[in-house]
């Protein structure tokens, strides 16, 4: 992944979190939440699944 | 006052907790939530809310009136004590669903003001007749740009999971929501809906990428960047607003929408029997008055009505039939009947349970009631259910100090019904064997026959 993308997406993070929520939100929930507020969202579920990403790939390319 | 003491359901929030007393309810806010407290409360939005009938009505009174109890409150505020309590797996869909409308509009309007909700329990809304009330007003605090919606999650398994069993399986919620206490999660749900039901964007969305995100994140731990995901308020917006769209669709898959429609058709006496049961009720709930009347075998609601409308303060009705209850609550709502028809299996009531078995109250500890109906309702135990004579009416008897009972015949079309594919092994089951077992237990203070077929109304009186 480009290091401008990077850059990108660390513009619209903000550490944020809630105060005394008792409630654990699970990382499911969290990261749909993220797919739908957009853009910023996107790109932390491509960190998240990239080095699987790149793994499917490389093995199909490398199948090829 | 009594001592009051701390509700048992009331522990899992640092932030305060909810104590009873004979008639009056009370909740402390500890300095760990003080902060929260009087910045909501600035904006005024509790007070509005509760002024429209949304959210429970809360008085700030002095800590003193808990005596030790608050010592270490910030801050001791009274609400308005509910009668009777329920739970989401006792209501029926319509109830349900409107439970979950009121916690987005809550929601909704709450952000209008800079406030956020803190969570998303159904247990957080309670019913006065047929209209859902939002209880938890610790549940308020300060909304900082930004942070994600903590309670999706929650607000998934307990209201909205629930709710799409039924609208795209045709499953009532009520037997698994009382087994998993915390709600529906969504990984079984999505593991329970048939290809074509995914389809829909918002079932995509809300449940298969829902659950598919979880599980990929359960292989994967994605590590602290998790903590920076950001929501935009207007996202946030948009998301408890399609929620409040699609939610204000549903219908239960099996033809539920019915229900407003046949309304009018079960609306009037079809009777003379029905005129005549209507008419004893009425006399009862004159005489007797009652502050809560429990109607057993509630059906449709209409002769809560007669007792509402004759003297009684609150029916609770319960039936086993899902299709009745829901015709039930949509009259209650239509007629504005202090009404609340909840599922009830009587051989299987909801148990107490939750945490120490304590904390959700089973059927026996919110009793005893001021008055029981039970119509049309023995021989569903005595004889479908096979559940001796005696013991159904020890139990109905046990549930209030006075109330009116139903013994149908053995020779009735309505028993006959119930054995006709079955042997015949119920030689107790009599009008004889009833009366004694009614008058071993209580005095009948009148009987009535309300049909050709010997129907009879027993209004019975404990010591």
């Amino acid at each position: 992944m480009k290091p401008s993308y990077f850059i990108v997406a660390a513009c619209l993070l903000a550490a944020t979190g809630p105060a005394h929520a008792y409630l654990d939100p699970t990382t499911g929930s969290i990261l749909l939440q993220g797919l739908l507020a957009g853009i910023a969202g996107i790109v932390v579920v491509l960190r998240l699944y990239w080095a699987r990403l790149k793994a499917f790939f490389r093995n199909l390319l490398g199948k090829a | 006052m009594g001592a009051a003491l701390r509700d048992a359901g009331s522990f899992r929030d640092p932030g305060g907790t909810v104590l009873v007393s004979a008639d009056r309810v009370f909740r402390t806010v500890m300095p760990f939530a003080a902060a929260d407290y009087e910045s909501t409360r600035r904006t005024g939005i509790v007070e509005d809310l509760a002024a429209h009938g949304l959210v429970v009505d809360e008085r700030p009174v002095g800590k003193e009136v808990l005596g030790a109890a608050g010592e270490r409150a910030s801050y001791v505020v009274e609400h308005p004590k509910l009668p009777f309590i329920s739970y989401p797996y006792e209501w029926c869909f319509h109830a349900l669903q409107d439970a979950a409308l009121l916690h987005l509009d809550v929601h909704l309007r709450c952000l209008e003001r800079g406030v956020t909700l803190s969570d998303a329990s159904a247990f957080n809304i309670q019913f006065r007749g047929a209209k859902p009330v939002f209880i938890d007003t610790l549940s308020f605090r300060p909304y900082r740009e930004g942070e994600i919606w903590t309670a999706h999650r929650q607000f998934c398994d307990q209201f909205l999971n629930p709710l799409l069993l039924r609208a795209l399986l045709g499953i009532p919620h009520n037997a698994w929501y009382r087994g998993s206490m915390d709600g529906i999660p969504v990984e079984h749900l999505a593991k329970a809906l048939p290809f074509r039901a995914k389809l829909s964007p918002n079932v995509l969305k809300h449940v298969v990428l829902h659950a598919l995100l979880e599980k990929g994140s359960r292989q994967q731990r994605p590590a602290g960047e998790i903590r920076q995901v950001r929501l935009p308020l207007a996202a946030f917006r948009a998301i408890l607003q399609g929620l409040r769209d699609w939610v204000g669709r549903l219908a239960p898959a099996d033809g539920g929408k019915t229900v407003w429609r046949d309304y009018a058709e079960v609306n009037s006496y079809s009777s003379d029997e029905a005129r005549s049961k209507a008419q004893f009720v009425r006399e009862f709930a004159a005489a007797t008055r009652p502050a809560q009347l429990w109607d057993l075998g509630c059906n449709t609601g209409e002769y809560s009505r007669a007792a509402l409308q004759a003297g009684a303060r609150l029916s609770i009705g319960f039936d086993f039939d899902i299709g009745a209850l829901e015709r039930a609550y949509v009259r209650a709502q239509a007629e504005g009947l202090n009404l609340l028809p909840l599922h009830l299996d009587a051989t299987n009531p909801s148990p107490s349970q939750g945490w120490a078995q304590h904390e959700r109250k089973g059927m026996r500890e919110r009793a005893p009631a001021d008055a029981v109906l039970a119509l049309a309702f023995v021989h569903h135990l005595a004889v479908a259910k096979n559940v001796p004579l005696d013991y159904v009416v020890d139990w109905l008897v046990g549930l209030a100090r006075t109330g009116v009972i139903e013994f149908v015949q053995k020779d009735d079309p309505m028993v006959r019904e119930l054995l006709r594919l079955r042997e015949d092994i119920f030689a107790d089951y009599s009008q004889e064997s009833f009366e004694r077992a009614l008058i071993a237990r209580a005095r009948i203070r009148r009987v009535a026959q309300v049909s050709a077929t010997g129907r009879k109304l027993y209004w019975f009186e404990r010591a």
